[in-house]
């Protein structure tokens, strides 16, 4: 039995294309679904047991749900006033302790999440475990005997990588498809509770977490949303287009 | 009666919707039966929904089925794979759930609830219509079985059918008593004509199934031998509530629709919605969606108390199928010239609304049944 934790993200669904009123408030990042699915591929033809990990407020546990519907074991909630506000450093903290209390083989990630688009957390949480990171995967080719054999982009290559376990993957791309259910699944996912891990569970530094524990912090927040977008001809010099792109930005 | 959701049916019914935008609504699957869709929702699980766990199914109440295929009705854009959905999982699936011996439903029901078996009823022929109790597919005792004889008209999901319930006429005491059978097609002797073309419900196969002296098992006998008519009457109970379900479902995503349009379409400077020969025709909508969600929830919970319904099945039925056709009608008119283009699929709505005028009994035949139970019905 190979024991997979994937590290998953709720996002806001009009970042995803959905309507909140019809489909929900939540949903899951497009990349972690991405990631997500290919693990449950992976446990139709290897004994898995899939873990979902994922911080946030417990009101994104329906999405949570929808996972366990999906096929997912088990899911575990990070949520405590002291996580919000955390950066990807705090994150990767505080993922990092949670999965050391899980019993893990493999860990996956999807590449980045579709509201901060940092890309960091899969990488800074590999180095916090201490673990090999293979990045851009595709796909995963084989599982056995503690060893994983991946598919994964370089450049212009196709390589293909066996590693030992434990490791972290993370797969590059990303759907926009809510994850195949099944009915019966999500009705007994919705009767049993999705375990919910606060701080004091994970034995966490309080001082190493939320926005105290964050390296970078949100100054300022603007809504660019509204903006029109317009057609500028630019003429010039290279220096002269340089600097009208400096305004811009600057402006905006 | 309480219609407020809980959090779970909320839950259900948004993932039933979104499962059937993703899933359902391919474009080049409105005019043929796609295989590939019936594995879709077989593995979303909806054919058990009211089935016990013991046979894979979900055990939920008649209301959560009501709401799940409401859902269906506005996610799934296919009236025709849901006529499919509808027609298998109400009167095939459910009268063999509801009223099979333990050896009908452990041969039969698991498989059907996971989608193995398409299920089907063949009650009409070519001369019995509204006339259903005239029909004269007969049924012989003979040794451990009966031999069936006779021809079924208008059949939905025919062709496409492992496992159809069919009614046919036994002798009993000197007397024609009609039977329910559960008849696979393997049987010898049992042969699907060609699809019927039709105006609507593309997806939805509908053909001739005739039956020569195939020998059924007794054990395939559906309830109780010269037991049909009940059966028929509650089966046609179940078609009335849940296969026009979808319908309310239908008519709110033509609505919302509709009010998409006439804010976007703008004629003499404004946006046609501003108009009220427009708006009435949308609130008009509205009215018809309300009274139907409401007649259909109040049904659904009349089964779940266990109570009969026939007459309310009756209403909702007529009222329904006649708002959803005058609602894609509106629509149509609203859309002007380009919903008249098939590129809108305003005009496929219609044609498929049509059809529930006519099947489930006629509305002229369902009003003389409304007439003669409210003579008797007492405040």
């Amino acid at each position: 039995m190979i024991n997979v934790v994937v590290c998953v993200k709720v996002v806001s669904a009009n970042l995803i294309g959905r309507k909140e009123k019809v489909d929900g408030i939540y949903g899951l990042n497009p990349y972690d679904m991405y990631a997500l699915n290919k693990v449950i591929e992976l446990k139709k033809k290897v004994p898995c047991k899939i873990t979902c990990l994922c911080m946030g407020k417990e009101d994104v546990k329906d999405v949570l749900v929808h996972c366990k519907a999906m096929g997912v074991d088990e899911a575990i909630l990070l949520s405590d006033r002291l996580f919000s506000g955390s950066d990807t450093y705090a994150t990767t903290y505080t993922l990092a302790l949670a999965i050391k209390k899980l019993n893990y083989d493999l860990i996956v990630c999807g590449c980045e999440a579709v509201d901060g688009e940092t890309g960091q957390v899969p990488y800074s949480l590999a180095q916090r475990l201490e673990l090999t990171c293979i990045p851009n995967v595709e796909d995963i080719d084989t599982i056995m005997d503690q060893e994983i054999q991946v598919r994964y982009e370089d450049g212009e290559y196709m390589n293909t990588v066996a590693g030992k376990l434990p490791l972290v993957i993370i797969f590059k791309n990303f759907t926009t498809k809510t994850g195949k259910i099944n009915l019966l699944k999500l009705k007994r996912a919705q009767s049993s509770p999705i375990i919910v891990w606060s701080a004091k569970d994970i034995e966490a530094e309080p001082d190493l977490l939320g926005q105290v524990g964050s390296k970078t912090k949100v100054c300022h927040a603007v809504n660019i949303s509204n903006k029109k977008r317009e057609i500028s001809y630019i003429e010039g010099s290279s220096s002269e287009v340089s600097n009208w792109l400096e305004k811009v930005i600057q402006e905006n | 009666m309480d219609f407020t959701l809980s959090e779970e049916q909320k839950q259900l019914r948004r993932e039933i919707i979104q499962f059937s935008r993703e899933y359902l609504n391919d474009e080049n699957c409105m005019d043929f039966f796609s295989r590939e869709m019936w594995e879709e929702i077989s593995q979303l699980g909806i054919h058990g929904v009211i089935v016990s766990e013991e046979y894979g199914g979900m055990n939920e109440s008649f209301l959560t089925g009501a709401i799940m295929i409401e859902a269906l009705g506005y996610g799934c854009k296919n009236n025709g794979f849901v006529f499919v959905v509808n027609n298998h999982i109400w009167v095939g699936l459910n009268l063999i759930y509801l009223y099979g011996s333990d050896l009908l439903k452990e041969k039969y029901l698991r498989n059907m609830v996971e989608g193995k078996y398409i299920g089907s009823i063949a009650i009409s022929e070519a001369d019995s219509g509204s006339d259903a109790f005239s029909m004269e597919t007969t049924a012989q005792e003979k040794d451990d079985c009966y031999i069936l004889n006779g021809s079924k008209m208008f059949i939905s999901n025919g062709s496409i059918a492992d496992v159809f319930v069919v009614f046919a006429k036994v002798m009993v005491d000197n007397l024609a008593q009609i039977t329910g059978f559960v008849v696979e097609k393997a049987f010898d002797g049992v042969k699907c004509g060609q699809d019927i073309e039709k105006m609507g419900l593309n997806s939805c196969p509908m053909c001739e199934v005739t039956f020569n002296n195939v020998k059924v098992p007794k054990e395939n006998v559906l309830g109780t031998v010269g037991g049909g008519k009940s059966l028929i009457t509650s089966a046609l109970e179940w078609e009335r509530c849940y296969e026009f379900a979808c319908h309310v479902g239908a008519m709110q995503r033509v609505m919302e629709e509709c009010i998409r349009y006439a804010d976007e379409r703008r004629q003499f400077g404004k946006a046609i919605g501003e108009n009220q020969a427009v708006s009435h025709k949308i609130a008009d909508m509205r009215i018809k969606i309300e009274m139907s969600r409401l007649m259909l929830y109040k049904i659904a919970c009349l089964k779940d108390k266990k109570r009969n319904a026939y007459v309310e099945t009756s209403i909702f039925k007529v009222f329904v199928s006649e708002s959803y056709i005058q609602v894609c009608r509106d629509a149509l008119q609203i859309y002007g010239a380009y919903g008249y283009t098939k590129e809108y699929g305003i005009e496929r709505e219609l044609r498929d609304a049509i059809a529930c005028s006519i099947y489930s009994g006629t509305n002229e035949i369902l009003r003389n049944t409304i007439y003669d139970m409210s003579k008797i019905s007492v405040l």
